[in-house]
C-alpha cells in the first residue's frame, strides 16, 4: 500500500505541476573504498554467486574494480564450504548446485584475506540471512490498465497469506522465459501488514508496460502466445527494507514526498556495503490468449 | 538565566503598579474608543494616537481599540494609519470620553504632501522587534506565480523567512522547521496552509484585512509554536455600503461580497474562490486523462455586530478543499475554521475579548481497485477558548492577561480495504487526544521618553488524556510493550514557562537599539521528512515517548529611520538555541505506522544570523531591500554519526528585492528578484552496484549545497478609466513569474543508462520556468 501512494504522489507531482529534468553537471567529492557485496542464495537447484567489488567515485561510470582471491565461506548449521573463485570472472564466487537452500536454516556468508581499506591488515566480514519457506501461487491473471499515465498490463495474483507468520514478499516478472525486471528497482515488494491471512484475489503485484507515460513504446509489447510468469520470493525484513531503500534512492526524488537521501542498509559486517540476499521462490505462467488481448482499448 | 528573567518581569510588573498608584494620577481622565477606516467601516490595527503636547501616545489592539489615561486639560491628537490621512483634533478632556475616529484613505495626489507632518516613528520606538505587518494591498502588489496572490509567498520576502523549495507556500523562519510556524485565520490555527501540493497558500487575499509575522520575541498571549506566528485577519465587511469585487485568473475566479446588514451595526463579508484548469480536462481526446480531476476552492465568511459601544460579535468561518482525481485513485483534502468573537469593554481602562474556535484538518486517499483498492483516512481536530484582557492602567503601563485552553484530537490514520474482494484490513492508527493550556501575563511599559519594554510570562500546559494507547521502545526503537489509558484519564503532563522580554532604547528621534528574549515550548509535531510540504500531514503530540521542543531566542537590533521617517532600515541579530529537536531516522515510516514515534531520532539544534532590511515608502515609488545571513544546525546522537549537521531549511546567504514604481495615474510596474544560496543537501561520495543497480553511498548529510537559487518576477497593473457614473472599476494585471527562465534545481536525483548499466548521469527537476499570467480585477 505504501509503494502504490508513493508512485501516485510521484505521479500527481510530476504530471500536474509539468515537471522537467535535465542534466546536471555536479563535481561529488570521493572518499576510501569499502567492500561490496551482492550475493543471492535461494532454495532452487542451481549455481549461485557472490561478487566481491570495491566502491568507488560515484561517477566513475565503469564497472567496480573486483576483489580477488578473497577466502569466502558459506555455511549453514551442518555444512560448511569454502567458495571458488572463477577463473574468467574475477571478483566473482560460486556456490556450486550441489549446496542447496533449505527453509528455516540461517546462511552465514563469511569473506577474510581482503585488505580493502590498504593498511596492511586484513580484514574480516559476515553476512547472515535466513531461508523462509515459500507460500504457494494459486494463479496469475492480466488485467489491461489506463493509470498513471502508462498504458500497461497488469498482473494480478492469486494466492493466500499466511496467519501465523509476518510475511515479506518480493516480485519479478519474465516475458518468454527473459526477465522483465532483471534490476533491485525494478523488482516490486509487499509486506503483509495490512492483509495478514487474508485470500489474495487478483492483486495487482507486477505490470508489462507496453507504452511510458511520455507516450513511447516499450520492447514489452504482447502478442499473442507470448508467455508472461511471475516469481514471487519469499524474502525477510531485512531485504524487504533493502529493497525499499533501493527504490527510494534509485528513483526520482520529489521534495514533496522524499526525505533526505540516506545509505541503503546493508546485513554485511565490519563496514562492508551491499547485501547477501536469501530468498525461496515459486513461479506461475500464463500464456497471452485472444481474449486476454480483447481487454485492450 | 529563566529564573531571573522571570523575577525581572516580575518586578517590572510590581513597579508598574506602584507607578499605577501614584496620587497624581487618581483625578487622570480616560479617552476612549475605536479607529476605523470611514469608507469601509474596517477597524484598523495598529493605528496610533499621539498627544502633541506629552510627545506620547499609544495604538490601537487587534480590535481596534484604543485608550489613554491623562489629566484632564486640552489636546492636540493626531489619528493616524499608514496609508491614510491623519486627522487632528483638539480636545478638550473633562471627564472619561469615548472618541470614535473615521479615517480615509490617502488619495495618491496628496500623498507626498501630508506625509512630512506625521509621526511615524513606531518602527524605531515600538519594543517589539522581529516583526513584519503587511496590509492587503502591499500583498496585492507583488509579481504573483500564475496571477494568484498570496500572502505566504510575499513573507517569504521578508529577511528571515524562506520558502522550503520552490514555489512552495511551506517556509522556514530564522532557520527552524516548517512546523514550528503557528498560523492563525482570526485565531484559528491553519493547520495545513497550502492548496495544490502546497504551491498556493489556503488565504484569499481578497479577504484578508491585515497579516502580521513575528520571527522571534512572540508576544506571550500566543505559543505552542517554536519559531513563529502568523497572525492573518479577515475583513469584518463592510459596514457603510454593499460592494463587491473580484477577480478572473488563468487558474482561478474569485468574488467577494459584503455589506451593511443594518448599517454601521451589522455587517458581513463573503469570499469566493476555485479553480478551473480541470473544466479543460474532458475535452483532451486521451480517456486516461478525461476523467481526471483538480480544484481547489476557498471559502471565506464573516458576519460582526455591533451591539452597543461596548459589546461587539464576530463570527468568521473558512473552508478550503482540494480534490485530485485519476482513473484509479483519488485524493482530497482541507481545512476547516471557525472563530466566534466577542468584545466587551468592561470600563475604558478594561478590553477584553473571548474567542471560541474550532479547526479541523483531514485527508483521504482512494485507491480504486477491485482487489487492492483502499481507503484511508486521517484527521485532526482543536477546539479552543481564549480569553484576552487588555488593561491600559496608566499612559505608560498597558497590561495584558489571559488564558487558553485546547483540546485536541488526532487520528492520524484510518485505512480499510474496499471493493467487492477487498484484500486489505482495517487498519487504525489509535487515535491521540490531549489538552494543552496556557496562562499569562505581561505589559508594554514606557520608562522616561526612550525607554520602552515589552515583558511577559507565560505558563503552558500539556496534558495526555485517554482513550490512548502508548508503546514503550527499547534502546533500539523497537516496541518492547504497550499501555492502554482509559477515556477521560491524564496520563501525561508536561508544563513550563516561558518568558518573554523585548526593550527599545531611543538613541534620537529616528534611531533606537532593540533587544529582546523569548522561550518558546512546542508540544504539537509534524511527522514528516520532506524538504517542502505534503497534503499527507499527520501531526503528533508530545507524549510519554516525546518530550515538547524547547527553544530560546535572543536578537539585538539597530533600527533607523531615515529622511522623514519615509525610509526605515534596521540590522538584527539573532541567536536561537532549542532542545528537544525532532528529526527522523533514515528511510522513516510516518504514515499509517502505529510506532511511528519509535522513527523519530532527538537531539539539539541551533542557528544564527544577521537580517538587514531596507523599507521605503516614497509615495510613488515604493518596496524593500532585504538580506539575510544565516546557519542553522542540528546535532542528533543516531543521525549522522551524531556530528553536527545543517538544516536542510539552511541557506547561507538570502537576498530579496521588492520595487513598487507607479506609471502615471492608472499603472503600476513591479518587480522581485530574489536570490538564496543553494540548500544543503546529501551528496553521494561513493557507488555500488548491486543486483543490477548503481545504489548511491553517502557519507555526511547535508554537507554539500544544491545550485543557488535565483528569479525575477515582473508585473505591470493597469487600472481601466474610470467613468464618473459607472461604479464599476476594473484592473489588468500582467505578470511573469521567473523572467529569465532560471531552471532552479528543485531535485536532484540519479539516472541510470538504459544501455550501459554502469553509466549515471545527475539530473535536476525543475518548475516554473517563465510563466505569464493575466489577471483581470473588479470592484463595483
Amino acid at each position: 500500500m505504501r509503494y502504490i501512494i508513493f508512485h501516485l504522489f510521484i505521479v500527481l507531482a510530476l504530471v500536474f505541476l509539468n515537471a522537467c529534468t535535465e542534466e546536471i553537471e555536479m563535481e561529488f567529492k570521493s572518499v576510501q573504498p569499502q567492500l561490496v557485496v551482492d550475493a543471492v542464495f535461494t532454495d532452487q537447484v542451481r549455481e549461485h554467486y557472490v561478487i566481491l567489488t570495491r566502491s568507488s567515485d560515484f561517477l566513475s561510470n565503469e564497472p567496480n574494480p573486483a576483489v580477488s582471491k578473497a577466502t569466502v565461506q558459506l555455511r549453514d548449521a551442518y555444512n560448511e564450504i569454502v567458495l571458488e573463485e572463477l577463473h574468467d570472472k574475477p571478483g566473482v564466487y560460486l556456490i556450486p548446485k550441489s549446496f542447496r537452500g533449505i527453509y528455516g536454516q540461517t546462511y552465514t556468508l563469511s569473506i577474510s584475506g581482503v585488505d580493502i581499506n590498504e593498511d596492511g591488515v586484513e580484514e574480516e566480514y559476515s553476512a547472515v540471512n535466513t531461508l523462509y519457506p515459500v507460500v504457494d501461487i494459486r494463479g496469475i491473471a492480466l488485467g489491461w490498465s489506463l493509470t498513471q499515465g502508462q498504458k500497461a498490463w497488469q498482473v494480478l495474483l492469486y494466492t493466500k497469506d499466511p496467519e501465523e507468520t509476518k510475511d515479506y514478499y518480493a516480485f519479478t516478472l519474465y516475458l518468454n522465459g527473459e526477465s522483465i525486471s532483471p534490476k533491485i528497482s525494478e523488482t516490486e515488494y509487499a509486506d503483509d501488514k495490512y492483509f495478514n491471512g487474508n485470500e489474495v484475489n487478483g492483486v495487482w503485484v507486477h505490470s508489462v508496460v507496453e507504452e511510458d507515460n511520455e507516450g513511447n513504446p516499450t520492447d514489452h509489447v504482447l502478442q499473442l502466445g507470448d508467455w508472461v510468469k511471475l516469481e514471487m520470493q519469499s524474502i525477510n525484513q531485512d531485504y524487504y527494507e533493502f529493497i525499499d531503500a533501493v527504490h527510494q534512492e534509485t528513483g526520482i526524488k520529489v521534495p514533496l514526498f522524499s526525505g533526505p537521501p540516506a545509505n541503503v542498509p546493508t546485513n554485511v559486517s565490519n563496514g562492508a556495503r551491499g547485501f547477501f540476499r536469501t530468498y525461496s521462490l515459486v513461479q506461475d505462467s500464463i500464456q497471452v490468449t485472444q481474449e486476454i488481448l480483447d481487454q485492450r482499448e | 538565566m529563566i529564573k531571573n528573567i522571570v523575577l525581572f518581569c516580575l518586578m517590572l510588573l510590581w513597579a508598574s503598579g506602584i507607578q499605577a498608584n501614584k496620587p497624581l494620577e487618581k483625578n487622570n481622565v480616560v479617552l476612549s474608543g475605536v479607529v476605523k477606516d470611514g469608507s469601509t467601516g474596517e477597524l484598523l490595527i495598529g493605528a496610533t494616537i499621539y498627544f502633541k503636547e506629552l510627545q506620547s501616545g499609544t495604538i490601537t489592539n487587534l480590535y481596534g481599540f484604543y485608550s489613554f489615561s491623562l489629566s484632564p486639560g486640552k489636546y492636540n491628537v493626531q489619528f493616524d494609519y499608514m496609508g491614510y490621512q491623519a486627522v487632528d483634533k483638539i480636545i478638550d478632556l473633562k471627564e472619561n470620553t469615548t472618541l470614535n475616529i473615521e479615517l480615509f484613505e490617502e488619495s495618491e495626489n496628496i500623498q507626498e504632501v501630508v506625509i512630512t507632518s506625521k509621526k511615524r516613528d513606531a518602527h524605531v520606538r515600538d519594543p517589539q522587534m522581529s516583526v513584519q505587518k503587511l496590509q492587503s494591498k502591499d500583498i496585492k502588489a507583488v509579481p504573483a506565480l500564475m496571477g494568484e496572490v498570496d500572502v505566504i509567498k510575499v513573507l517569504q520576502l521578508m529577511p528571515g523567512v524562506q520558502a522550503t523549495s520552490e514555489g512552495s507556500s511551506g517556509f522556514s523562519v530564522r532557520g527552524g522547521n516548517p512546523d514550528q510556524n503557528l498560523i492563525l485565520l482570526d485565531e484559528a490555527t491553519v493547520y495545513n496552509a497550502g492548496h495544490i501540493l502546497g504551491f498556493f497558500s489556503v488565504f484569499n487575499n481578497d479577504a484578508i484585512k491585515d497579516v502580521q509575522l513575528y520571527k522571534g520575541n512572540i508576544p506571550a498571549e500566543y505559543g505552542g509554536r517554536l519559531s513563529s506566528l502568523v497572525d492573518v485577519r479577515m475583513k469584518d465587511g463592510n459596514s457603510k455600503k454593499f460592494e463587491g469585487n473580484g477577480g478572473i485568473g488563468l487558474i482561478s475566479s474569485r468574488l467577494t461580497l459584503q455589506g451593511p446588514i443594518a448599517k454601521d451595526k451589522t455587517s458581513f463579508v463573503v469570499s469566493g474562490r476555485r479553480t478551473y484548469f480541470d473544466l479543460f480536462l474532458p475535452l483532451s481526446s486521451d480517456p486516461a486523462v478525461k476523467d481526471n480531476k483538480i480544484y481547489f476552492y476557498d471559502i471565506n465568511a464573516k458576519v460582526n455586530h455591533i451591539i452597543n459601544d461596548n459589546n461587539r460579535i464576530y463570527f468568521s468561518t473558512y473552508a478550503g478543499r482540494d480534490v485530485f482525481k485519476e482513473v484509479r485513485s483519488e485524493m482530497n483534502y482541507g481545512n476547516k475554521t471557525f472563530s466566534f468573537r466577542w468584545n466587551h469593554v468592561y470600563n475604558p481602562k478594561l478590553f477584553s475579548n473571548i474567542t471560541l474556535v474550532g479547526s479541523n484538518y483531514d485527508y483521504s486517499l482512494t485507491a480504486n481497485d477491485q482487489a487492492s483498492g483502499f481507503k484511508w483516512e486521517s484527521r485532526l481536530k482543536d477546539y479552543s477558548l481564549k480569553v484576552d484582557y487588555n488593561y491600559y492602567l496608566n499612559p505608560n503601563n498597558t497590561i495584558n492577561f489571559g488564558g487558553q485552553t485546547t483540546y485536541h484530537t488526532i487520528n492520524p490514520g484510518t485505512a480499510q480495504g474496499t471493493g467487492e474482494e477487498a484484500l486489505y484490513d482495517k487498519i487504525v492508527v489509535p487515535d491521540a487526544n490531549s489538552l494543552e493550556h496556557a496562562l499569562y501575563i505581561g505589559n508594554t511599559q514606557s520608562i522616561g521618553s526612550r525607554l520602552s519594554l515589552r515583558y511577559g510570562l507565560r505558563l503552558s500546559i500539556l496534558q495526555n488524556i485517554g482513550k490512548g494507547t502508548i508503546y514503550d521502545f527499547d534502546q533500539d526503537y523497537e516496541v518492547e510493550g504497550s499501555t492502554e489509558y482509559d477515556k477521560g484519564e491524564v496520563f501525561n503532563s508536561y508544563a513550563g514557562l516561558e518568558p518573554r522580554l523585548g526593550l527599545s532604547y531611543m538613541l534620537n528621534e529616528t534611531t533606537s537599539l532593540k533587544g529582546s528574549y523569548a522561550r518558546t515550548r512546542q508540544y504539537l509535531h509534524l511527522a514528516s521528512n520532506s524538504t517542502s510540504g505534503t497534503p499527507l500531514d499527520v501531526w503528533f503530540m508530545s507524549s510519554p515517548n516525546v518530550k515538547p521542543q524547547i527553544s530560546d531566542q535572543f536578537s539585538v537590533g539597530y533600527f533607523k529611520n531615515l529622511s522623514d521617517h519615509t525610509i526605515e532600515t534596521s540590522v538584527e541579530l539573532f541567536y536561537k538555541d532549542m532542545q528537544n529537536t525532532i528529526d527522523f531516522k533514515d528511510h522513516p515510516e510516518l504514515l499509517l505506522n502505529k510506532h511511528m514515534e519509535g522513527e523519530i531520532r532527538v537531539g539539539n539544534s541551533w542557528a544564527y544570523g544577521a537580517e538587514f532590511l531596507v523599507k521605503f515608502n516614497k509615495g510613488k515609488f515604493n518596496g524593500w531591500v532585504g538580506y539575510t545571513w544565516s546557519r542553522s544546525w542540528r546535532k542528533i546522537p543516531e543521525i549522522n554519526e551524531g556530528k553536527k549537521y545543517l538544516s536542510p531549511y539552511n541557506h547561507d546567504h538570502d537576498i530579496s528585492i521588492v520595487l513598487n514604481q507607479k506609471i502615471g495615474k492608472r499603472g503600476q510596474l513591479s518587480a522581485n528578484w530574489v536570490y538564496s544560496s543553494g540548500a544543503p543537501f546529501t551528496a553521494p561520495t561513493g557507488r555500488m552496484y548491486v543486483g543490477g543497480d548503481v545504489i548511491p553511498i553517502y557519507s555526511s548529510r547535508n554537507k554539500e549545497r544544491m545550485p543557488d537559487y535565483h528569479r525575477m518576477d515582473v508585473s505591470y497593473t493597469l487600472k481601466t478609466k474610470n467613468k464618473k457614473d459607472r461604479k464599476w472599476e476594473g484592473e489588468w494585471n500582467f505578470a511573469i513569474y521567473n523572467l529569465y527562465g532560471r531552471k532552479n534545481a528543485w531535485s536532484i536525483y540519479y539516472e541510470q543508462d538504459e544501455n550501459d548499466p554502469y553509466e549515471v548521469t545527475a539530473q535536476k527537476t525543475y518548475l516554473f520556468q517563465f510563466i505569464p499570467s493575466v489577471t483581470y480585477n473588479f470592484k463595483f
